[in-house]
């Protein structure tokens, strides 16, 4: 998953994606309505959808625009960080990087007790077959 | 043609002169550096080091443009209206607070203007173009705060990995602290165990005939439970 500001970015990318896609729905499936006196309108090359199909769509185009902008709305009030000056960010990395630090030489000391340990079972076990074998020889 | 799909891809390769960028290169740009105390491009590089030349950096661009990833940007400010309030002290805990509520009204205003435009073209659609101004102006506002906001964004990053990274060690230290009592506690208990039973056989052997060996591997062993505690 990428972080909150390119999903930001793709989002509104989508949303200007969107506006166009609900402006060419318009554009290209209206119904003409004359105006007083005039007569009505043809436009061969428009394909007129029907007055509760094209309801229908412009609905769904609608709710389809103001979920993405809530999920931005979402996107942006979870941006990381907020409240949190520089200083103090910088400061916290600090103390983590040194943390960090001492984590790791805690965990070289605990390999190293390991080790110490792997050698001592080792040791017993060497210890243990041997005199197995001494005592079989007896 | 080859040429142009590269120039235009998304990420162009890295230029060929990075390779002259080693350890060795940046230590003997530098001694020449302090060597003669000059501005960078005043340098004087010797014959024999040609390719020392790409480790001065280049001047600032002096005209009104320049390139980058393959296009021509302006130097100046191109004419965009800066819609958004910004923290009166740069840098401050409140500046992240106000970007965010910033961009939710551009955002509701782009809602907005995109209403606008819908009705503007239902009623006179040649005039959309100011429209559309709007929307873009919007747009590029936006986009501005989203990139300010990337530094930001970036520390935050890096103290969340920082974070991971403390927890997955204290994990480890934790797992070898368990498996290391783990296996302990098995061989003190089989070395009781190996001990009782090393006593009654061995009184056994005893009721049979004296063995030294025996003897001295219980010693062994008690000497080792005595080690261990």
């Amino acid at each position: 998953m990428s972080d909150r500001l390119t999903q930001l970015q793709i989002c509104l990318d989508q949303l200007v994606e969107q506006f166009c896609a609900t402006l060419n729905y318009v554009d290209k499936n209206h119904d003409f309505i004359p105006t007083e006196g005039e007569e009505r309108l043809v436009d061969p090359q428009a394909t007129i959808a029907e007055p509760k199909e094209f309801q229908s769509t412009m609905n769904e185009l609608s709710t389809d625009l103001i979920l993405k902008t809530r999920q931005i709305l979402t996107l942006i009030t979870s941006l990381p960080g907020a409240g949190v000056s520089p200083k103090d960010q910088i400061s916290k990395i600090n103390e983590l990087q040194n943390e960090l630090n001492k984590v790791e030489q805690e965990k070289i000391e605990k390999i190293r007790q390991k080790d110490e340990l792997l050698e001592w079972c080792n040791g017993l076990i060497t210890g243990f077959s041997k005199d197995l074998i001494d005592s079989r020889r007896n | 043609m080859a040429e142009e799909s590269l120039i235009s891809s998304l990420y162009p390769p890295p230029p060929a002169y990075y390779k002259f960028f080693t350890n060795e290169n940046l230590e003997q740009f530098k001694e020449i550096k302090n060597n003669h105390k000059v501005e960078d491009d005043e340098l004087h590089i010797p014959e024999d080091k040609k390719e020392l030349e790409f480790l001065i950096p280049p001047r600032p661009p002096s005209g009104d443009t320049y390139r980058s990833f393959g296009n021509l940007w302006n130097v100046k400010e191109m004419g965009i209206p800066q819609l958004y309030q910004e923290s009166n002290i740069p840098n401050d805990e409140e500046d992240s607070k106000i970007k965010i509520e910033e961009l939710k009204r551009l955002l509701k205003s782009l809602l907005l203007n995109f209403l606008e435009i819908v009705g503007v073209m239902s009623v006179a659609p040649d005039q959309f173009a100011t429209k559309i101004e709007h929307i873009r102006t919007i747009l590029i506002n936006i986009h501005h705060i989203l990139n300010e906001y990337r530094p930001h964004q970036s520390r935050e990053s890096l103290i969340f990995l920082l974070e991971k990274q403390v927890e997955t060690k204290k994990d480890e230290i934790k797992e070898i602290e368990r498996v290391c009592k783990e296996v302990e506690t098995k061989i003190k208990g089989l070395i009781e165990l190996y001990v009782d039973n090393q006593e009654k056989t061995s009184e056994q052997i005893k009721q049979e005939s004296e063995s030294f060996d025996d003897k001295k591997q219980v010693e062994n062993n008690e000497n080792a439970v005595k080690e261990e505690s």
